[in-house]
């Protein structure tokens, strides 16, 4: 049977229900659909990511591959070559790295400052969700909160005159015949800032798994002969690794593109990659060959994340990254 | 080696809280312990200070001539199957079962022999690679005491290990808790506040109350004998009374409002004293009423004869509990139910009796 013939043969056959009901009818069964109810409880956030995420990711990503103004110049691929260049310097006025050792020290920086935030966030969670008092608890957690209601550039400021070389530190070690320590305008005052502020977000999803840890699991290791470490190592790092694996991820993201903490503490050896990106869009108003050290930025970071996770998966066995934060 | 466990004048407070008071008992080593007692009673405490979980504040806890007192829980030749059974959910059954040795740098090799071995030992054989949340609460349960028993220990400590099955499961494993402690020969500690499932498998059971022990025998004992109030109105259903204490020349009852109970007289107890006695339902017979009562049918010359009327019979298929009231007295009895025709009618005038070796005065 052709096409043709189908056509001609709907014409004649009675339509189904929708086809004959009142408008008003049609209208009533598709608000009770599926897919309408779908629509309007995910269409705002839907309508919300769309114009103010996925719009602008897509216009770094045109911005990238144009030598300047998207669609009226050519197309071109010199933005990422620039980035992969190791003779061109990063900086108008600073620093003296290429692009991608820039980037690599700034993923370096990234991960110890995940790191650290983990290593402290760890024994104080472990006593929040273990040991602490039922009554103390929201208290304690509330002290990780409050920090959060002063400016991030204010409290990041008030570091200025606990690192520098005759800050409070610094005139500690010096009184007590110490010499003092280079902890400010150098990767050292970055990466204190940045732990510093980043620390309540490894805090609070690892608090949240260590919680839901039944303390009787650390006792069953301990008691079948495991030591302190031992059981640790064999039971509650493995269980809380989701909360620890969300909040690390998001630590990485945010201190990987930190810009205001390394501005003000980092100098220039604590100098990180968002600052030349920055430096790309607002100084030399090279918006595409920004765009593109954005996009290096965005899948750098992607690529990190995607290892991280395969090795949590690795490291919680065959059972899977079950419950918890994640 | 033999060890008997210790436990002197252990004494635990938390804050203001005294959760143990001065407890004190010895197990000999492949004795089947329970403690028992309601929630509260302190139980769970004095098994966690014999696994090292919890610091006596005063006392000491010693296997043999061994001083464990403080000893860290992981040094110790205890271990401990936990109520919710704490397995690791993210290891695997044979990880889980293995977890001890490996803690102990047993080879590989050796550890999945003796991992196999002990899954043989609880009836789940090959097993190894499931995982955890793909068992049921009767495997997990199995689990739970193989991981506990593959490093051997001295002494196995149990808290209310079947507290979570279902009453079939419990009855079963029961008896096969038992049977295995037999076998094995380890001394276990078993913390439960269900007595029967404590007079099931006891060798001794030693009952708790306020973090005291109020007393300690073995099941029959404990049924049979209860010295204080508590402990016969907590182990089994019982008729109690309390009163006071009258002598009366060579004999001697204790005189509750209308009703009085004879006993042997006291040397202890002084006239006037207040006392409680205990009867048991199911030693109280039945008469009809109209004949003399001789006792329990066996002619016993210490036989407890009283009047009295049927007030109430609830019929419960093997057993029927029968409420007899005297003079506003009320006593239960049990009857077993042979024939349902011979169940007396409410109402109806009887005689009830019982030996008075089965009367017990309680004098805590």
């Amino acid at each position: 049977m052709s096409s043709q013939d189908d056509v001609a043969a709907d014409a004649v056959r009675p339509q189904p229900t929708p086809e004959t009901g009142t408008l008003r009818e049609r209208v009533l069964e598709w608000a009770d659909s599926e897919v309408f109810k779908g629509a309007i409880s995910l269409g705002p956030i839907l309508l919300l990511l769309t114009v103010f995420y996925a719009v602008p990711v897509a216009l770094l990503l045109v911005y990238s591959i144009f030598v300047e103004d998207p669609f009226a110049s050519g197309l071109t691929f010199e933005h990422f070559s620039r980035f992969v260049d190791v003779s061109a310097i990063t900086s108008l006025q600073f620093s003296e790295l290429s692009y991608v050792r820039l980037l690599g020290r700034s993923i370096g920086i990234a991960v110890i400052v995940t790191v650290l935030s983990l290593v402290i966030s760890y024994p104080i969670t472990y006593y929040l969700g273990q040991h602490a008092p039922e009554r103390w608890k929201i208290a304690l957690v509330m002290l990780v909160i409050i920090p959060f209601w002063t400016s991030y550039l204010i409290r990041t400021y008030a570091w200025i005159p606990i690192l520098s070389n005759n800050g409070f530190i610094n005139s500690a070690l010096t009184t007590v015949g110490l010499p003092s320590l280079p902890l400010l305008n150098n990767y050292v005052g970055s990466i204190i800032g940045l732990v510093y502020v980043f620390v309540p977000f490894t805090i609070l999803p690892l608090y949240a798994s260590m919680e839901g840890l039944d303390s009787s699991l650390i006792e069953a290791a301990r008691d079948l002969g495991a030591s302190r470490w031992e059981a640790f190592r064999e039971v509650v790092f493995p269980l809380t690794l989701p909360g620890a694996l969300a909040g690390g991820v998001f630590v990485f993201i945010k201190t990987a593109a930190a810009y205001v903490t390394p501005s003000l503490l980092g100098g220039t050896s604590g100098r990180m990659y968002a600052q030349v990106i920055e430096t790309q869009f607002g100084t030399a108003f090279n918006w595409n060959f920004g765009a593109a050290l954005a996009v290096i930025l965005v899948v750098v970071v992607l690529g990190t994340i995607w290892i991280a996770m395969r090795w949590g998966i690795d490291v919680k066995g065959s059972r899977g990254l079950g419950g918890g934060g994640l | 080696m033999t060890s008997t466990l210790h436990v002197d004048s252990v004494t635990k407070d938390f804050g203001s809280v005294r959760a143990v008071e001065d407890v004190s008992f010895t197990v000999e080593q492949g004795k089947f312990v329970t403690l028992l007692g309601p929630s509260g009673c302190g139980k769970t405490t004095t098994l966690r200070m014999i696994a090292g979980f919890e610091t006596p504040t005063e006392g000491r806890v010693r296997l043999g001539d061994h001083d464990i007192t403080t000893e860290e829980p992981y040094l110790r030749p205890t271990s401990m199957v936990f109520q919710n059974y704490a397995l690791f959910p993210h290891k695997t059954v044979g990880e889980n079962v293995g977890f001890g040795l490996k803690m102990r740098d047993v080879p590989a090799d050796e550890r999945s022999e003796r991992i196999a071995k002990m899954l043989e030992l609880i009836e789940l054989p090959g097993i190894e690679n499931r995982g955890i949340d793909e068992l049921s609460g009767g495997q997990q349960q199995r689990v739970a005491l193989a991981r506990a028993l593959i490093t051997e220990p001295e002494v196995l400590l149990l808290d209310e290990p079947l507290g979570a099955l279902d009453l079939k499961l419990r009855k079963n494993m029961q008896v096969e808790l038992k049977n295995l402690q037999e076998e094995l020969g380890i001394t276990f500690v078993y913390v439960t506040h269900d007595q029967e499932e404590a007079l099931t498998m006891s060798d001794e059971i030693i009952i708790l109350n306020e973090g005291e022990i109020e007393q300690r025998g073995t099941p029959t004992e404990i049924y049979e004998s209860p010295q204080t109030r508590f402990v016969a109105d907590f182990i089994g259903d019982t008729n109690l009374l309390d009163g006071t204490y009258v002598e009366n020349g060579n004999s001697a009852a204790v005189e509750c409002g209308s009703v009085d109970v004879p006993i042997d007289s006291l040397s202890a107890a002084a006239d006037g004293q207040s006392l409680s006695v205990s009867i048991r339902p199911e030693k109280i017979s039945l008469g009809d009423g109209a004949g003399t009562g001789t006792g329990n049918g066996n002619g016993n010359e210490t036989a407890v004869t009283l009047r009295g009327e049927v007030e109430d019979v609830i019929y419960q298929g093997n057993v029927a509990k029968i409420h007899i009231t005297i003079d506003g007295t009320e006593l239960v009895l049990e009857q077993q139910v042979i024939d349902t025709v011979n169940l007396p009618t409410p109402g109806s005038e009887c005689t009830i009796s019982w030996d008075q070796e089965n009367t017990n005065v309680l004098t805590g």
